[in-house]
């Protein structure tokens, strides 16, 4: 299969998680995007290791899985807290740094 | 330069002169209780008996600067004086002294004699300072605690008054700042010594002056940049605005004749007929519109607008002789402005009131606040004998050689001072006397104001003992090539 | 130093005054005021006895820090008889002040700025360069202002010196910008360096001169400083002051521009005839010497302005010495009546002031030239150098007549006609302090004009020759035809001898005043209001625009911390694409360069 297909996939799957992250309203929903993200970012980063024939795209894609967990982790922790304060995970009550 | 001035005693004499007002400062902040008035009027009396001291003891005129490295290429120590220097040093301790003895009865003493000593402080090191860095240093520091002077312990739209002198102020600092760091980019170096004797190019000098002067001339303030004066006058404090007008409006014209003409000459020169003729423009329109005054100390700020715009076209006509005349007219000024805002308060404080609307005849039963007003007047008015007109004089005469149209228009100013001056005295001490006899000048406020109105005349009848600080018409700084 | 001493003598007599006036009596302010004044005129008169005259110099120190800036004293040819004349009527002008003051509140004021006076007018005379000249100049008027207005209380009187120093101010502007002039083409002040000086620059000081000695268009303000006390109009309405211009003109001399001299004489003779026409339909006693003095000082312009040196300075003495014993002898007569100034109110006073009377006649013989009155030889002088322009000569001798008849009118409405109200009922004569010195101004106005005629005083000015025997007759001829009619009309009363509107416009002063000071008022408070509520309100709100501009600015960006976290993601997202638009972009151009 030739490289660009992998690279628009990859490319289509970002675009799909960024408009998530900025229209969803409920902080999970906003996670999952993210997650939908960096894992197209994944897929660029193998595509383009197996492209070049070289390691450093998987090294980094494992880096990013890494970084992805330890992200995940903490985001619901504040979600958690968020939750906590307003009773809802409405990522736009949560505006009290507002001014 | 590792040029630790070598005096007898090893020390450095300049920092003396610096450390007064500042220890004054810190211990007003401190325990020292009722005695905080009595310490600032002591600060200002010693520093300017030292400066005298030791411009006599050496018998130069000027303090030789005194470098010592820092921390780093562009901070150090250096700190001098020349003779324009010296003689605005003088009339700093002189002012201040007058100004905190006046402050008796203040609320809060012990801030605002704080404040007061570290407003002095300040200006003091503007004086002093041979340094852009330090010079600019020392420049923003004087705006903060004069603004809160006026913001907590003056009138009316105090709050207002002291925002709108912050806002104009920080304008020209923010252009001042700009000057520095692309002069000090160019040269490497923040000395001024050093600087004068490399001068920029000069395409650069043009654009980099007016820099320079756009910061000075909103704290002069040269016409018509001066819309912050009348409030910030009203605002303040007495004791603030006559210091105020009388001291920190000169720091702008040290700035510019001690900056300004040195490191861009070139610059100056081709800035100079727009700054001439705003400068013989503001010294009619401050007339002008003070004539139509009806509050003593509306007049006084239109007024001192005049004379501090005249002491502009002095500074912008940048010969030798028109800088003697400036010299001249702003210690005139700073003591004629005291001398008139203290006397004004002693007749509000009689009259109930700033306004000139319902009183007269007061000099029926004042006659020594009449007769010290009267010579106040005179002063401000250039009556010959006074200081007032020996630096109108030398002024009007010296740019006359140079821009003869700016010095004619500003010539009418004789008359216009005559008219709100004589105006004012008429208003308020002549006719028909109405109210309740008013009380006399007491002995604590003839003290105050008469050193003020001898040194005047004494200025009046040999001003060679100012003008001669600074060199005479032989040697030019800027000269305008034709 | 004892030239020095005859300005500093007066000068300390004010310290003291200002100083320590306040502990001592009324007496001793009179004392300490004419004493001074009297001592200076010692000094003086023992100079020009010893034959100390023209050419002695005297430098006190330096002043300004120019060339001729120094206080340097030294006579000139006109120095001499002017100092004299100065301080010796200075002198019996302060005695006579004295008694008119009696219990006057202000007696420390008034003989403090007295002296000042006497002491700047010397400047004016005996100043070696024209720093120090212009130093007593603007001082004369400060004290000027402040005699004027010495009863404060007054409002008229205040106003009126308002209004006196305020118009000199004017001249003294253009006489300013004349000393730019001077130092900037001559490079000194020095009064005998100067050469030949420009048009522009004599125009100037003569502006100053037109100021100072009010001639028109800058008269205004001389009739109404007869608010001030009587001695005062005397002394520095008459004698001195307003002869300050005359004497600038005759110290400068030939240095003036020939075009602005011929100015100068037109000038004085339009104000000499129509200062005359309006004396003639006044009805207050001092205002009739105010108008007179403008018109004689006219006389004395035209003198200077054809060069006539000695014409010129013998009739300002002359004429100091009559006009003094006038004006002196009015305060007798006010003195006498209660302060009644008015003509149609006063007569009849011949017989009961049997000392002022006579004095005052010898000053109105004086100003009308009959002889062998003083006035008589000094005009015929004036008259004799302006024969060769006949306009000129024609003007000075109707100048003359009209003096006559005026001079004849004032005595006949004061002393002979039947009395023109009840006040002159209880009038009696002054006290000796006030007669003493009237009297002895009146003998100068009488006999000093034959004494320089005959050479028995020597003026210090060569002296010209005599005038032709048809001009003295015909000038005497006219004097006394004036005089006459004057006598005859009035001795019966108040008698309007000009028609009704005319006599209204020279009543006041046909219209001059009030249209200088109307218009100046308006000039004046139109420019100080476009500017006051223009240009200073513009500013003003400029200066809160860009405080507002700020505020609101603040306020637009606080809207970007909304708190709304979707919006800081957009914001990321938009920031980071651009980005890597610009750098991918950027490096791909980059590359295939």
């Amino acid at each position: 299969m030739p490289t660009t297909a992998y690279l628009l996939l990859g490319a289509f799957l970002f675009a799909l998680g960024a408009a998530g992250v900025v229209t969803r309203s409920n902080a999970l929903s906003m996670l999952v995007s993210v997650e939908l993200m960096l894992n197209a970012v994944n897929l660029t980063f193998v595509a383009s290791a197996r492209r070049f024939a070289e390691l450093d795209g998987v090294i980094v894609a494992f880096f990013v899985i890494a970084v992805a967990a330890a992200e995940v982790a903490v985001g619901l922790a504040i979600v958690v807290d968020i939750a906590r304060r307003h009773v809802s995970v409405d990522v736009d009550k949560a505006s009290d740094l507002a001014g | 330069m590792v040029a630790r001035g070598r005096h007898r005693s090893g020390t450095l004499t300049t920092l003396q002169i610096i450390l007064i007002p500042l220890v004054a400062a810190a211990a007003c902040a401190l325990r020292v209780g009722r005695f905080a008035g009595i310490v600032a009027v002591t600060s200002g009396i010693l520093e300017a008996v030292l400066v005298v001291a030791l411009a006599v003891a050496r018998g130069t005129n000027g303090i030789p600067t005194e470098r010592f490295p820092w921390a780093g290429p562009l901070t150090q120590y250096a700190f001098g004086a020349d003779g324009f220097g010296l003689v605005l040093l003088v009339l700093t301790g002189v002012l201040f002294a007058v100004g905190a003895a006046a402050s008796a009865g203040t609320p809060r003493p012990r801030t605002y004699y704080a404040l007061w000593c570290l407003t002095q402080a300040a200006v003091t090191g503007v004086f002093l300072a041979q340094d852009l860095v330090l010079f600019f240093v020392f420049w923003e520091a004087m705006l903060i605690p004069i603004a809160l002077l006026i913001w907590l312990w003056g009138g009316g739209d105090a709050r207002g008054a002291a925002l709108r002198f912050l806002l104009a102020t920080m304008v020209g600092s923010a252009l001042l700042l700009t000057g520095i760091v692309s002069v000090v980019v160019a040269r490497g170096t923040s000395d001024l010594a050093a600087l004068v004797l490399r001068p920029l190019p000069d395409a650069d000098q043009t654009i980099l002056a007016l820099f320079f002067v756009g910061a000075f001339a909103v704290k002069l303030p040269l016409f018509p940049l001066h819309a912050w004066l009348p409030r910030a006058y009203l605002a303040a404090p007495t004791p603030v605005a006559a210091v105020l007008s009388g001291v920190v409006a000169k720091t702008a014209v040290y700035g510019l004749i001690h900056l300004c003409l040195p490191l861009f000459p070139t610059g100056m020169a081709r800035l100079a007929p727009i700054l001439v003729a705003l400068a013989a423009i503001g010294t009619l329109y401050g007339a002008f519109v003070a004539t139509r005054q009806r509050d003593t100390r509306r007049i006084i700020a239109f007024s001192s607008l005049s004379h501090l715009n005249l002491i502009g076209l002095g500074v912008f006509s940048a010969s030798a002789a028109t800088t003697q005349g400036a010299l001249v007219a702003s210690v005139s000024h700073g003591l004629v402005v005291c001398a008139l805002f203290l006397l004004a308060a002693f007749l509000a404080e009689r009259v109930g009131g700033w306004s000139l609307a319902d009183i007269g005849g007061v000099a029926a039963s004042a006659p020594v606040l009449s007769g010290f007003f009267a010579l106040a007047i005179s002063t401000a008015i250039a009556v010959p004998g006074t200081s007032g007109f020996a630096g109108e004089f030398l002024i009007l005469a010296a740019t006359y050689a140079r821009f003869p149209g700016a010095a004619v228009v500003a010539t009418l100013v004789v008359v216009l001072s005559a008219v709100y001056g004589l105006g004012l005295l008429r208003r308020a001490f002549h006719g028909p006397p109405k109210g309740p006899a008013r009380r006399d000048l007491g002995a604590r406020e003839r003290l105050l104001v008469a050193p003020l109105l001898v040194l005047a005349l004494l200025i009046g009848v040999a001003p060679r003992l100012v003008s001669d600080r600074v060199p005479g018409a032989s040697a030019d700084r800027a000269e305008v090539t034709r | 130093m004892t030239l020095w001493l005859v300005v500093l003598l007066p000068i300390s007599g004010a310290v003291v005054l200002a100083v320590a006036g306040g502990r001592l009596t009324r007496r001793l302010h009179g004392v300490i005021g004419a004493g001074s004044i009297a001592l200076s005129f010692g000094a003086v008169l023992s100079m020009a006895t010893a034959g100390r005259g023209e050419g002695l110099r005297a430098t006190l120190g330096p002043w300004l820090p120019i060339a001729g800036g120094d206080l340097a004293l030294a006579i000139d040819r006109t120095g001499m008889p002017l100092a004299l004349m100065v301080t010796g009527v200075a002198a019996l002008i302060a005695v006579y002040s004295i008694g008119y003051l009696g219990t006057d509140s202000g007696t420390q004021r008034y003989f403090a700025t007295l002296d000042l006076f006497v002491a700047a007018m010397l400047l004016i005379v005996l100043g070696a360069n024209l720093a120090v000249v212009f130093a007593g100049w603007e001082l004369v008027g400060l004290c000027s202002y402040l005699l004027i207005g010495h009863w404060r209380e007054r409002p008229a009187a205040a106003a009126a010196a308002v209004k006196a120093f305020v118009v000199n101010r004017a001249g003294d502007a253009a006489f300013l910008v004349g000393l730019f002039a001077i130092l900037a083409e001559r490079r000194t002040l020095a009064l005998d360096d100067l050469g030949g000086l420009s048009i522009l620059t004599s125009a100037l000081l003569l502006c100053g001169a037109l100021a100072k000695s009010a001639q028109f268009p800058l008269h205004i303000w001389l009739p109404d400083a007869m608010e001030g006390p009587t001695p005062v109009s005397a002394l520095i309405h008459a004698a001195t002051m307003v002869t300050a211009g005359v004497v600038l003109l005759l110290r400068l001399g030939g240095a003036l521009a020939p075009e602005v001299l011929a100015a100068a004489a037109g000038l004085g003779a339009f104000t000499a005839l129509g200062a005359a026409l309006a004396a003639l339909a006044q009805t207050d006693l001092k205002r009739v010497l105010a108008w007179s003095t403008i018109s004689q000082l006219g006389l004395m312009f035209v003198g200077a302005g054809i060069g006539a040196v000695f014409a010129t300075l013998f009739h300002l003495l002359a004429h100091a010495f009559f006009k003094a014993t006038l004006f002196l002898g009015a305060g007798s007569v006010m003195h006498a009546t209660g302060n009644e100034q008015d003509l149609r109110r006063l007569g009849a006073l011949g017989p009961r002031l049997r000392w002022t009377a006579p004095a005052f006649a010898a000053g109105a013989l004086g100003l009308a030239a009959l002889p062998p009155a003083s006035g008589f030889f000094s005009k015929e002088a004036i008259a004799a150098a302006a024969l060769d322009r006949p306009l000129l000569a024609v003007a000075v001798l109707a100048t003359g007549a009209l003096s006559a008849l005026y001079a004849a009118r004032l005595f006949a409405l004061v002393f002979v006609a039947p009395a023109g109200s009840a006040v002159i009922r209880g009038a009696h004569e002054s006290p000796r302090l006030m007669l003493v010195p009237l009297v002895a101004l009146a003998l100068p106005a009488l006999g000093f004009g034959a004494l320089v005629a005959v050479g028995g005083i020597s003026l210090g000015v060569p002296a010209t020759e005599g005038a032709p025997l048809a001009l003295t007759l015909g000038a005497a001829g006219l004097a006394l035809a004036g005089a006459g009619l004057g006598l005859l009309r009035y001795r019966r009363g108040p008698f309007e001898l000009l028609p009704a509107g005319f006599g209204r416009a020279a009543l006041a002063g046909f219209g001059a005043d009030r249209a200088l000071v109307r218009g100046g008022s308006w000039l004046v408070g139109t420019i100080a209001a476009a500017l006051d509520r223009g240009v200073e309100a513009t500013l003003q709100w400029s200066l809160d625009a860009v405080g507002r501009l700020i505020l609101r600015t603040g306020a637009r960006s606080q809207r970007l911390e909304s708190g709304f976290v979707r919006s800081y993601e957009a914001y990321l997202l938009a920031g980071a694409v651009l980005l890597l638009a610009w750098w991918s972009l950027g490096v791909g151009t980059g590359a295939a360069r």
